[in-house]
């Protein structure tokens, strides 16, 4: 059994949890909107400062929604102790982190995509408009790279969490300002985006920060499952 | 003399610095039924799971087939089935999906209906396991631990919350794992199961094996385990 192989199976059980389930994707798709429908009001469409405040609050709902779907995310495994089944798999325990990362950055893709169709009608962000083909594919990509950072920082946080009696209070505690360098490089992106300026830059800064926070979570997470 | 399946030699386990599992040594061959007793606090179930690469040991030395556990973690996972009082099954997958989803995970061709069949599961296959009673999930449980056809079975407290027929089930179950050469290591604190079903049973107090004699009759495995329960000092009861 590959590491890959038993990644797939577990990403594979954490979807199809999800699709019985609805425990996540409605409650993270609701609580982006309701973030940006809140902000929309407290900005105000026709305020000057819109431009510079719009794309902090796109990142904050990316993140309240991020923090909510990992909130639950070890609650499978824990709830009959599961865990315990994934870890007696004869593949590498980094199989498990990679199965929860996937499953994870999937999903919050998955809310991400409507979110920003929302944004643009809530901001008028012009955010997918002003942009060329090329541009809008390096904005998916600032997406992904987004997603995949936070969610490899998410991941191996939500483990330790998971054994803790504070976990709801511990995981945002932990991982908001392990994610600040995410939340930054995303902000820019996204004002780029929306000035119609190339958002290279930003992209470029997220890749790199997405690969090194998927190396060190990864490396942290099996201390992180044991006692 | 044949290597034994497990060995566990010296093995300490401190929950800072207090040792809940104090030099423990046993060894577990093909084809035996081992039953570890010992009263709440004991250490049996700390114990099974160090021997199932849960938790690591704090000193001492777990060996599978003569080989350290350290070296051959990854490898040595697939000998060995686990099944505990919790089920270990995910709550809204049906049966048949979360023994699927485990023999993926173990990369074997395990049919799955012959399995369900086997562990008089058929009815229920469709079932999500967050709705089976306590019987029938704890049958799940053991379909999973042995989908692998794993050489070293693990249980920790498996008869508890059973009522009489699950519990000979399951003791049928153990014993027909037995038969085809599995080793088997279970911890209970009921005496009469692990002296009926075991072949050679262990007695745990505080953390230490206060009786490991294969020739103990069940009236010194009996009062060995009484005296553990009551706090006394092996070998010190009034």
């Amino acid at each position: 059994m590959t590491t890959f192989s038993a990644a797939a199976a577990i990403a594979g059980k954490d979807l199809l949890s999800e699709a019985r389930s609805r425990e996540r994707l409605p409650a993270m798709l609701l609580f982006a909107a309701l973030v940006l429908l809140v902000m929309h009001f407290a900005i105000g469409l026709d305020s000057a400062d819109r431009r510079d405040l719009a794309p902090g609050v796109l990142q904050a709902a990316f993140l309240f929604a991020g923090t909510l779907g990992l909130y639950r995310s070890f609650a499978p495994e824990t709830e009959a102790m599961a865990i315990h089944g994934l870890m007696l798999g004869p593949a590498d325990r980094s199989a498990i982190y990679f199965g929860k990362l996937a499953s994870g950055t999937l999903l919050l893709l998955a809310v991400e995509i409507p979110v920003v169709l929302l944004y643009e009608l809530f901001f008028r962000a012009n955010l997918l408009g002003g942009q060329s083909v090329g541009g809008l594919l390096v904005f998916g990509a600032i997406l992904l790279c987004f997603s995949l950072g936070f969610m490899a920082l998410g991941t191996t946080v939500a483990a330790i969490c998971a054994a803790t009696p504070v976990r709801e209070v511990l995981l945002p505690l932990l991982l908001f300002p392990l994610s600040a360098p995410l939340l930054i490089a995303g902000v820019s992106g996204v004002r780029a985006a929306m000035a119609g300026e190339p958002v290279w830059e930003a992209a470029r800064f997220l890749v790199l920060a997405a690969v090194a926070f998927v190396s060190v979570s990864w490396m942290c997470f099996e201390f992180a499952l044991e006692e | 003399m044949p290597t034994p399946l497990l060995e566990a030699e010296r093995v300490t386990r401190r929950y800072r610095e207090v040792p809940v599992v104090d030099e423990v040594s046993l060894s577990v061959a093909a084809g035996e039924i081992v039953g570890l007793l010992g009263p709440n606090g004991a250490g049996k179930t700390t114990l099974i799971r160090m021997a199932a690469t849960l938790a690591r040991p704090s000193a001492g030395v777990l060996r599978y087939r003569g080989v350290e556990l350290k070296e051959a973690t990854p490898g040595v996972r697939g000998w060995i089935g686990f099944a505990s009082h919790q089920s270990l099954l995910y709550p809204e997958l049906t049966v048949a999906e979360n023994l699927r989803f485990h023999r993926r995970l173990h990369g074997v061709r395990t049919d799955i209906g012959g399995l369900l069949e086997r562990h008089g599961l058929t009815a229920v296959a469709g079932v999500p396991a967050r709705h089976l009673s306590r019987g029938t999930a704890q049958r799940a449980t053991l379909a999973r631990a042995l989908l692998h056809e794993p050489d070293l079975l693990l249980l920790d407290e498996p008869f508890a919350g059973l009522d009489g027929a699950a519990r000979e089930r399951l003791a049928g179950m153990v014993r027909a794992a037995r038969g085809r050469g599995a080793a088997v290591l279970f911890a209970t604190h009921d005496v009469g199961r692990a002296v009926g079903l075991a072949d050679r049973a262990l007695v745990l107090q505080r953390g230490r094996v206060v009786l490991d004699d294969p020739d103990a009759d069940p009236e010194t495995v009996r009062r060995t385990y009484d005296t553990a329960a009551a706090g006394f000092p092996a070998g010190d009861a009034p």
